[in-house]
């Protein structure tokens, strides 16, 4: 099954709530990161399948109930999730690219079985 | 080697996840600043200090940063190379732009600080103001030919000290985190030793000024905009809200004694980040210094990248304000004075360790005895000069942008540029990254 790469950063001391996402998606690994700010924020590096889509969703939407927000970062290109506008871009965009993760597999799968 | 093509599988996958598939491309030669990361941790080493903790990534993408991670007692340092180009770039505008600018008048907007907003914009996925301030960058540069300067001559060498500095400052704080007793002993003899006297001579000779000092810059950089679009200023101070500046309560004001004092007590990071502010500049100038330039010269362009890198959390902060509204007035200036405080420090341990070097150049015999004095005294003024200089031009150019705001853009957004078809299309498109970087490289 194809899966990508993304990357979640959320305020440190909601380090916990990384631990709530794991459900819907492969956790690589969760640390603390700090920007040329000085902020440091809780990161986790996960693999998301098409089947945890709706966990994730789930995770995202309840983060904007709880006006707690998130950021979310896919092959370079970042995505704000303070509200649901925001999380219908990010799910938007997980899904094209798994779409297309998906469609290059099969296409390599054809063309090597030639 | 500290290529991402080697780094661990999970590092890689974080980069390539943070920064782009293609951000393992260098478009910088790094030679020289591979060396000197090696001196740098040579020299923890033989010092005693732990160094097998700490990893450089490199990598080149729009996202223009320093990241560290801290993960199962590891940092790993992540130097993105879009920083070096914005090092470039501000290097251009103060070294060849400011002092052609009368020093009386507020520099207008130009196109570098555009091309830096559409930097911040994009790093944090804001793509349509992303693509508005690409517009307006080029819409300036296709009028302005980049002007000649000496500067090109050394351009690649400044960029590399700057970036050397920016890895040593976090390599510090990697030490900080790990190992502070050791070197905050050292840094806090020098603070009692050679800081204090410093410091309180600057609080006998400049007793403390009670005038918030964004109420009036304010006020020009309004008036400026509203000659720059031909409008009524009353229509300009509307838009902005002149009230919200004159409602700022005057801020306790401290002597600069004081307020150290309280920064390296108490628990907020800003002490850290002067401690390690401190040691990068140590650091750089004595490796740097003792290789490829004068390590005078080196301070310097340390301080140029410290204040570029306060420039660039300036920008980036009210990017963020743009879309969470969360920078209240109140924050901002929280924030200028971290900058403010951090900047007087720097420029006060830039004089000590400037006096480190000349009784280094005494004890390798490159100065003699009888001329100890002189040249001393020489070097001093020369640094403080050129530390002072670098100063004002920070105060000149970037402050009347910081004082504009967020204000002054969603102004020119909203007037300047329409957010027609043309942004929709650059905004959605997957070579926006490009646009933004030729933005910056262009200057």
């Amino acid at each position: 099954m194809e899966k990508l790469d993304l990357v979640i950063a959320v305020p440190s001391q909601d380090r916990d709530a990384l631990d709530d996402v794991a459900s819907s998606v492969n956790q690589l690994f969760v640390t603390e990161s700090r920007s040329l700010d000085g902020e440091t924020v809780a990161t986790a590096l996960v693999s998301i399948y098409v089947t945890g889509i709706p966990l994730f969703r789930a995770w995202l939407n309840a983060r904007v109930a709880e006006r707690k927000g998130c950021k979310v970062t896919i092959g370079g290109d970042v995505y704000q999730g303070y509200s649901a506008d925001d999380v219908v871009k990010i799910i938007d965009n997980i899904e094209s690219k798994l779409e297309i993760e998906h469609k290059n597999k099969k296409g390599n799968r054809k063309s090597g079985s030639k | 080697m500290i290529e991402v093509g080697l780094a661990p599988d999970a590092i890689a996958r974080y980069l390539r996840a943070t920064r782009g598939v293609d951000s393992e491309y260098l478009s910088r030669d790094v030679t020289a600043l591979e060396t000197f990361y090696v001196d740098v941790l040579e020299s923890l080493y033989n010092s005693g200090l732990n160094i097998h903790h700490i990893k450089l990534y490199l990598v080149d993408s729009v996202r223009s940063d320093i990241e560290t991670l801290h993960h199962n007692g590891c940092c790993q340092i992540i130097f993105d190379q879009g920083m070096m180009d914005i090092f470039d770039m501000l290097n251009h505008v103060f070294l060849t732009e400011f002092p052609a600018t009368d020093p009386d008048s507020l520099p207008p907007p130009q196109f570098w600080a555009h091309a830096l907003f559409a930097n911040r914009f994009l790093a944090r996925g804001q793509r349509v103001e992303a693509s508005i301030q690409a517009a307006i960058a080029n819409n300036y540069s296709s009028v302005n030919e980049r002007p000649d300067s000496p500067y090109l001559q050394h351009g690649d060498l400044w960029v590399t000290v700057q970036s050397g500095y920016a890895i040593a400052h976090e390599i510090a704080h990697c030490h900080l985190d790990d190992e502070s007793t050791t070197l905050a002993r050292t840094i806090a003899n020098d603070f009692e030793n050679k800081m204090l006297p410093l410091v309180r001579r600057h609080d006998e000779e400049n007793p403390v000024d009670l005038t918030p000092p964004h109420l009036h810059l304010a006020r020009n950089v309004n008036a400026d905009l509203a000659r720059k679009f031909n409008l009524d200023l009353s229509t300009v101070l509307e838009h902005f809200g002149e009230k919200d500046w004159e409602m700022i309560p005057q801020r306790r004001a401290r002597t600069l004694e004081e307020q150290l004092d309280v920064l390296l007590h108490d628990d907020s990071n800003v002490g850290e980040e002067i401690l390690c502010d401190y040691w990068a500049m140590l650091f750089t100038s004595r490796i740097m210094g003792s290789s490829i330039i004068h390590p005078d010269e080196a301070l310097v362009i340390c301080f140029a990248a410290f204040l570029f890198q306060s420039a660039i959390r300036y920008f980036e902060a009210q990017a963020a304000s743009f879309s969470d509204d969360y920078l209240s007035l109140e924050t901002m200036l929280d924030e200028t004075d971290e900058v403010n405080i951090r900047t007087q420090f720097f420029m006060f341990s830039a004089q000590i360790i400037g006096d480190m070097h000349i009784l280094h150049d005494y004890d390798l015999g490159l100065i003699s005895g009888d001329d100890l004095a002189v040249t001393g005294r020489q070097r001093r003024e020369l640094l403080a000069e050129n530390l002072n200089s670098l100063n004002k031009a920070y105060y000149k150019i970037v402050e009347p942008i910081v004082a504009q705001g967020i204000a002054g853009q969603t102004f020119l957004m909203a007037h300047a540029i329409p957010a027609d078809d043309v942004i929709r299309k650059i905004a959605s498109s997957s070579t926006l990254a490009d646009v933004v970087r030729d933005c910056v490289k262009n200057y």
